[in-house]
């Protein structure tokens, strides 16, 4: 862990670093600077046999809007994780966003998440509930020029990027990534949020989260909802299309049921079929808030098929300022 | 392994000691996503919005709490923010508070505008997770329309407010209290 942690180190004091100069010594009259920091701990058993205690994530992220006379305009993002027993040291966000009059157009710069299926509304990146974006498109965020914004009910999003996702700020092959994603949200919190997204182009999976190594031609088209109601939230997503020129096809249908005042059962079915191999599995949950910020989570994924079982303990715990 | 194990200990030890807000399931805070959504109902005439962070002074701090007879909850005791709504040529059209109070089934989150008069203009539930369907209820949240930053300190469920009183409706009535006093002390005097 030192040999890593001591390599990885410098990379990761450099980010914040650059981060915090690019944010904080933009100095404007009128600006909101938040800063967040995350740390996400657990204890994985595979299959009931292979143990491991990690630190999975400690994550560190600025956000600072600049106003003008005319209203907020320009937001600077960035959010540096160290994943895996600090072993990965990644910029997962950072991003320019230049903000249209009452957010019906903006542009973003740099390194954001992908507007496809579910993720430009939900991420369980630090939970233990999986949704599929890994096995779907491949990444979580990648690096390129998005265009997003909001009109009534009704939201979008366009993006250009490069298909190299947390791994690499530069191409390899000049092929894009195009994806895109419509979706609808009523003035009601209960309100169906449903959502069509599409991508097409050539992806290099992160490596963090994918066992494959060479880049992967996609074809996909994903349709995405989220429901509320009362203690109960649902969230789907269902994904078809091609990779390599073979047949994709991924279903995630997840909830969370607030049992007792702190504490939730979450539940998963996850389906994936992706060149000739099938994966279904079922995650049970729960998740215990202790206090504010501070919540321990335990889950178990049984697979249908013969793939691995994990057993996981998570301790998390989240803080936020605000200047 | 075990130096691994101490600096994770270490870390969360480390966490857990540092004060203030935190967004999670469990903190005031109000996630709010896609603000505008929201604020074009309240403010259809709105051409953009300015997001505004106030310092909360120990002075001020003591006034807010002395006023809404509590303490502030985790995430709101430093800095206080609302939105500016401006026309086209950048005058103010009125506020946008969003607040976060708890609930029983964690934070119950929703946002409300006020005119120029300070008085409410609509209000909207963003996000909550409860049982109880009181606070939902049109006939609950129409009655806020129209109460003045004025009403702040007499706003009580019985008396100027007609509903059940339930923990999501009294969370609904301590929130919009809490805001219109923090804002009339931070906004409005500083």
């Amino acid at each position: 862990m030192s040999f890593y942690w001591k390599m990885e180190k410098s990379k990761f004091i450099n980010s914040v670093a650059v981060s915090l100069s690019l944010l904080v010594f933009a100095t404007e009259a009128s600006a909101t600077l938040s800063l967040t920091a995350d740390l996400d701990s657990r204890y994985e058993n595979t299959n009931f046999k292979d143990s491991e205690v990690k630190v999975e994530a400690l994550g560190f992220s600025l956000k600072k809007v600049f106003a003008d006379a005319q209203g907020d305009r320009l937001v600077l993002f960035t959010l540096v994780d160290a994943m895996d027993n600090f072993r990965d040291v990644m910029v997962d966000q950072g991003y320019i966003q230049y903000k249209g009059p009452m957010g019906r157009w903006n542009v973003i710069l740099g390194r954001y998440i992908v507007p496809f299926g579910l993720l430009p509304n939900y991420s369980s990146k630090r939970l233990l509930v999986k949704t599929l974006e890994y096995e779907t498109v491949g990444l979580n965020s990648d690096s390129g020029l998005q265009v997003s914004g909001v009109i009534r009910d009704f939201d979008y999003a366009i993006s250009l990027s490069q298909g190299t996702g947390v791994d690499r700020w530069t191409d390899i092959d000049n092929e894009p990534v195009v994806s895109f994603r419509v979706g609808r949200q009523g003035a009601d919190y209960e309100d169906v949020r449903v959502g069509l997204s599409g991508l097409w182009g050539k992806v290099m999976p992160d490596k963090i989260h994918s066992n494959m190594h060479s880049p992967v031609y996609k074809k996909l088209l994903a349709i995405d909802l989220i429901k509320y109601h009362g203690p109960m939230v649902v969230r789907a997503e269902v994904t078809a299309g091609e990779e390599n020129r073979r047949f994709l096809n991924g279903v995630f249908l997840g909830t969370d049921y607030a049992i007792l005042p702190k504490t939730d059962l979450n539940f998963a079915y996850t389906h994936m079929e992706t060149t000739g191999h099938r994966t279904d599995a079922i995650t049970a949950g729960i998740t215990y808030n202790v206090f504010a910020g501070f919540q321990i989570r335990v889950a178990q994924k049984f697979s249908l098929r013969g793939d691995e079982d994990v057993s996981s303990f998570q301790i998390y715990n989240i803080i936020t300022r605000t200047f | 392994m075990y130096r691994l194990f101490k600096s994770t200990i270490l870390l969360l030890a480390l966490f857990s000691l540092l004060p203030g807000p935190c967004q999670a399931q469990e903190v005031y805070i109000c996630v709010w996503t896609n603000p505008e959504r929201t604020m074009t109902r309240i403010f259809p005439q709105a051409r953009d919005y300015r997001t505004v962070t106030k310092k909360i002074s120990p002075q001020a701090l003591k006034t807010i709490e002395d006023r809404i007879q509590s303490k502030l909850l985790p995430g709101q005791r430093e800095t206080y923010q609302y939105y500016e709504m401006l026309d086209d040529r950048g005058n103010h059209l009125g506020y946008i508070l969003a607040a976060s109070q708890k609930g029983e089934y964690g934070a119950i989150e929703f946002v409300f505008g006020i005119g120029l008069d300070f008085t409410i203009k609509g209000i909207y539930i963003q996000r909550a997770r409860e049982r109880d369907t009181e606070f939902k209820k049109p006939e609950f949240l129409e009655q806020f329309i129209g109460k003045n930053i004025k009403d702040a300190d007499t706003m009580e469920i019985g008396k100027d407010i007609t509903a059940k009183n339930t923990i999501g409706t009294a969370a609904v009535v301590s929130g919009v209290k809490k805001e219109l006093i923090a804002f009339e002390e931070l906004a409005t005097r500083e």
